[in-house]
């Protein structure tokens, strides 16, 4: 689901320290400036993420929806116009590098960009674990863990997935920034940052910190780990850069598009869960 | 010499020359037999041209579903997801492809299972996700179809002991675009009056577009008889139903053809020995059967020359007209060998003279008052109805002077020899009626008004329920068959809701939000609420089915709208386009009702549920109902109205006629009353027993009056003839001797004629026979007791 309807959701998105300070510090200067978001001139539009009451001849049903929508008063976005005026950036480095070269890695055996994925998923599954354990996860904590053991081993340093198919053991992922949310930390404000696009607070913290504290540690040094990590945001987002621009046409205001897409998936993983993570097992 | 009898003799003498016209008229009219047409689709039974017809014209435009035909496969001794199921369906599919005008086979076999997918996906090619490219394990094939939220009902029903092939069919290219430009005309209607020059075009576009059409219905009963012949070899290992809307017309066709054959013949033969048993000359035997045989035969050709199409309604056209013709006939023979027992000397020539001359008054005026029941269904409303309605005034001129001129001169030409006419076994039954009816004139009357009264009360029974299913006879294949569809899968009778996304509902930049969705949801497990409702989809199954492949997590209306704007165009109308009109802003509920629902009330259901679509808040103004099934229960909510108004005009009209034929208001009333109440009282049995009111039985009670009225005519004609000189008790009892004979005859030629229509396959049309020989006794008793009692009582001078 995250590569379908997250374009360019940036949760894992490897920063370098210095990077991420300098953005973060930015972008709280930026807050105090942007206006507040004035509540006649956004049509008030009512949420649609609770369960559904149908009255039938039968009595009253209330149903799980199968689609949801937030509206205006959940979104928060103090930081509007440094986070357009990001957007606008990214936009164009997207246009004129990101995508080109976007198709072009696309072109790559499906072998290839793969066992990619596969390895950079293999190297954060301690973090997976760590966060499923945070969450009370153990049963999945356990999982990533096996699934490390394995795939790092019989699977060549994660490139193949044999966790999965020998094993049984399926992938089950989890950020610090679920974990945070599962504790009931808020996600801040909305914010874009260049080059990785949308995000949030809470979740720029969990990316920073994942990626500072890295298993790909042990494998290289420093500045390399860091050019690795941006190979690696940078592999996981080519499916949402090859639909970025058919999306953005079809949009008035491609900066909201973008933004409500985002905060919408944001709100509804904190109110339902996939079933599989939890009941799976 | 009266002018009738002038007559009369003229016809006699240029006996060879009416003779040869008729041949001539018959062979030159008979030609257009070939233009002769059956039609049988459900379209016929739709009234036209108004505006809940266009609206479902347009509507179904604009979502354009499909032609299709459904193939239910039911393994006998083997699982349903097993190889020999996959092998079957997959050489059962191969075969149907190979027709002509199929546009595509979808089988559990080809329909892409997304359920198989992990995540979402929208680079998706979605014949890599079929049984074909992936030969998923039988098992898996289970899982996935356990409770889909799109095929279920559709592809495999709920138990899952059967799987269903749907055979997709292409447009005709150019009767499509024809149909498209009438809609496009038509459809201004609804807003205003058409011009008189836009009326000629839609005039033009259609005659352009019947001939199409019927080469479609041919082709569409050559393609469903090739599916029959093609699916043969594998009913040993499976039962093998077909349904659909073509495959019911396709059915009808069949039964309307088979009726027609059968009763143009059975009742011909029938009506032959009959009328040997009565009249034991074969002259007498013959002679009306030819008459029959050359009105059947100008009637066809005249039908065909005027382009009236036979339909469900009318199918018993030929059944009618025989027995009408013949009505006539026995009239004129039992006068005849009446006036040959009591005049003696008189030459055969004189006696047809006489008898014509006696009989052409009442006779014709029979013929009139039967072509009114008739033309009184001309102001139903109801199309099908009407259009019967005209045929059938057809079909009586063509008897009348068949009857009326022909035989005559048939009779004229083949001398029957005189004979006694014996001694009936009938006779003490008429003179017991006529015993009753002189000394106790007020039993007869309080008699008569209780059983009216109490028959009548059964009125407020009568209902207007009715199914096409309950239109073929239960012990029939295509019913069994066409009940299993219905039931296993997802219904037959399509109802759409429409509903335009208020502006309340509608988001910058998404194609749908997610309340939208939720209205929709909110209208499905409505729906799914009324057991009546069969299978449900429209926009929502697939937000249903994308929350399953999510792992039961509900998508947010963003990710739906990407999802819609990244899929493939043409995939995305494959998938979407038959439930969603983007420009419109509106969305498309499809279901089918179960027509084989038990005690299902059409009425009831749609109001309940218009009002708990309110109910959920969704503004009425949103909401349009179309389809067949609104189409139908337009017609059926018109059945009562149109019931009370054919028979208002009936009265009224065949008051007038008997005014016009008696002269006195007295005589004119009592020769109505007993005709009404006979109808009153068919209409108060139809309540009791439970039958319907539907397109045919509504017929029933004024074409029986228009034919019951005939037998009373002639007696109070007879009975006035002679009351003058021999007083009203010596009036009668001639009456009873003469009369009451051909009118004992006539009634039971006429029921036992009717009564054979009980062989149909086609419950309306048994009904229909059944009903209308009871009348035809009721009305017989009647004119037998409570006529005469009026008559002796009332009617005591010319």
């Amino acid at each position: 689901m995250d590569v379908l309807t997250d374009p360019l959701k940036t949760k894992r998105w490897p920063l370098t320290a210095p990077w991420m300070l300098l953005v973060l510090i930015l972008s709280v200067g930026c807050a105090s400036h942007t206006p507040p978001v004035d509540p006649d001139v956004t049509p008030q539009q009512p949420s649609a993420n609770d369960k559904v009451v149908v009255v039938t001849p039968q009595g009253t049903d209330t149903l799980e929806p199968t689609v949801v929508g937030y509206s205006e008063p959940h979104y928060e976005d103090p930081l509007e116009g440094f986070n357009r005026a990001m957007f606008g950036f990214n936009d164009v480095a997207y246009r004129y590098v990101l995508i080109p070269v976007a198709r072009g890695y696309n072109h790559l055996p499906s072998p290839i960009r793969t066992g990619v994925s596969n390895f950079f998923s293999n190297i954060r599954e301690p973090w997976n674990s760590v966060n499923h354990a945070l969450q009370g996860e153990g049963k999945l904590a356990g999982r990533n863990l096996g699934r490390f053991l394995v795939n790092s081993t019989l699977g060549l340093l994660g490139l193949f997935d044999p966790a999965t198919h020998w094993f049984e053991l399926k992938p089950a992922k989890s950020t610090l920034g679920e974990a945070l949310a599962h504790h009931e930390v808020g996600y801040g404000a909305f914010l874009v940052l260049p080059f990785i696009g949308q995000t949030d607070f809470r979740s720029g913290f969990s990316t920073f910190t994942e990626s500072t504290f890295t298993p790909l540690e042990a494998l290289t040094d420093r500045p390399q780990t860091g050019y690795w990590q941006i190979f690696n945001g940078y592999q996981q987002a080519v499916p949402s850069l090859l639909k970025y621009e058919e999306l953005k046409a079809q949009s008035e205001d491609p900066y909201l598009y973008f933004r409500n897409q985002y905060l919408q998936n944001l709100l509804r993983d904190q109110q339902y869960k996939k079933q599989a993570e939890s009941a799976d097992e | 010499m009266s002018s009738r009898e002038q007559f009369a003799g003229w016809l006699i003498r240029h006996a060879v020359l009416v003779l040869i016209l008729f041949v001539i008229a018959c062979v030159g009219i008979g030609y257009f037999i070939k233009d002769f047409r059956i039609n049988a689709s459900a379209d016929t039974l739709l009234t036209r041209n108004n505006q809940l017809y266009i609206q479902s014209q347009v509507i179904s435009q604009r979502f354009s579903p499909q032609e299709f035909i459904l193939l239910a496969y039911e393994p006998k001794d083997h699982e349903l997801f097993s190889h020999k199921t996959f092998a079957h369906l997959t050489e059962i599919s191969d075969k149907l492809r190979q027709l002509e005008r199929v546009d595509a086979v979808t089988s559990i076999l080809n329909v892409p299972l997304l359920l198989a997918m992990d995540s979402l996906q929208t680079d998706l090619n979605p014949d890599d996700w079929t049984w074909q490219s992936q030969a998923y394990s039988e098992d898996k094939m289970q899982e996935i179809f356990t409770d889909h939220p799109l095929y279920e009902d559709l592809l495999v029903n709920q138990q899952q002991s059967a799987t269903a092939i749907q055979i997709l069919f292409k447009e005709d290219p150019e009767l499509g675009e024809l149909d498209r430009q009438i809609i496009a005309i038509q459809k201004q209607a609804l807003s205003g009056e058409l011009s008189e020059e836009q009326k000629q075009q839609v005039e033009e576009l259609k005659a352009r577009a019947e001939p199409l059409q019927q080469a479609l219905t041919r082709q569409r009963a050559q393609e469903i008889e090739k599916i029959y012949q093609l699916v043969a070899p594998y009913e040993k290992d499976a039962n093998i139903y077909l349904g659909g809307a073509h495959v019911l017309g396709y059915q009808l066709i069949k039964i309307i053809e088979q009726d027609l054959k059968l009763f143009g013949t059975g009742i011909a033969l029938f009506i032959g020995v009959m009328l040997y048993l009565v009249f034991r000359r074969w002259q007498f035997v013959l002679l009306p059967m030819a008459c029959c045989g050359a009105s059947v035969l100008l009637t066809m050709g005249l039908f065909g020359l005027l382009g009236f199409k036979t339909t469900v309604i009318s199918s018993n056209f030929i059944a009618l007209q025989l027995i009408l013709t013949l009505a006539v006939c026995i009239h004129l023979i039992v006068h005849y060998r009446q006036l040959a027992k009591g005049g003696g000397e008189s030459d055969h020539k004189s006696l047809i003279r006489q008898t014509f001359a006696d009989k052409v008054t009442p006779c014709f005026y029979a013929g009139l008052t039967t072509s009114v029941g008739f033309a009184s269904l001309l102001i139903s409303n109801i199309q099908p109805v009407v259009s019967f309605g005209w045929m059938m005034i057809v079909a009586m001129a063509v008897s009348i002077s068949v009857s009326l001129l022909l035989f005559p001169t048939l009779v004229s030409l083949f001398p029957p020899k005189s004979a006694e006419p014996g001694r009936s076994l009938l006779a003490p039954l008429l003179n017991g009626c006529l015993a009753a009816s002189s000394h106790h004139k007020v039993l007869i009357v309080i008699v008569t008004l209780m059983i009216t009264l109490a028959g009548g009360l059964g009125l407020a029974r009568l209902d207007v329920e009715n199914s096409f299913l309950n239109y073929f006879r239960e012990s029939t294949q295509i019913r069994k068959e066409l009940t299993y569809i219905d039931q296993q899968f997802g219904g037959s009778t399509p109802l759409d809701i429409v509903y335009r996304i208020p502006e309340s509902e509608r988001k910058q930049d998404l194609v749908l939000s997610a309340q939208t969705v939720q209205t929709l949801q909110k209208i499905q497990h409505l729906l799914n609420q009324y057991e009546a409702v069969g299978d449900v989809t429209s926009v929502f199954n697939f937000t249903e089915l994308a929350k399953k492949i999510n792992q039961g997590q509900p998508l947010t209306e963003y990710e739906l709208n990407s999802l819609y704007e990244l899929l493939d165009k043409s995939l995305r109308d494959r998938l979407l386009g038959s439930y969603l009109a983007v420009d419109n802003q509106q969305l498309r509920i499809s279901t089918r009702i179960q027509d084989s629902t038990e005690g299902l009330n059409r009425a009831e259901f749609l109001q309940s549920l218009k009002t708990y679509m309110e109910k959920q808040g969704i503004a009425p103004g949103q909401i349009e109902l179309t389809n067949l099934f609104v189409l139908y229960q337009d017609i059926l909510s018109r059945l009562y109205k149109s019931q009370v108004q054919t028979l208002g005009v009936v009265y009224v009209a065949l008051a007038l006629v008997l005014l016009l034929l008696f002269r006195s208001l007295r005589l004119a009333l009592i020769a109505l009353l007993p005709n009404v109440l006979c109808t009153l009282l068919i209409l108060g049995i139809m309540g009791w027993l439970a039958i319907p009111l539907d397109l045919m039985t509504i017929t029933i009670a004024a074409i029986a009056m228009g034919i019951a009225v005939d037998d009373t005519i002639h007696f109070v004609h007879h009975y006035k003839e002679h009351v003058k000189d021999k007083g009203p008790v010596q009036a009668g009892e001639q009456t009873f001797h003469t009369v009451g004979y051909a009118l004992l005859y006539t009634s039971i030629i006429i029921t036992l004629g009717f009564a054979t229509l009980c062989l149909s396959d086609f419950v309306p049309s048994i009904y229909f026979g059944l009903l209308t020989g009871l009348t035809m006794m009721l009305a017989l008793l009647a004119d037998l007791t409570l006529l005469p009692a009026l008559l002796m009582r009332f009617v005591k001078k010319a």
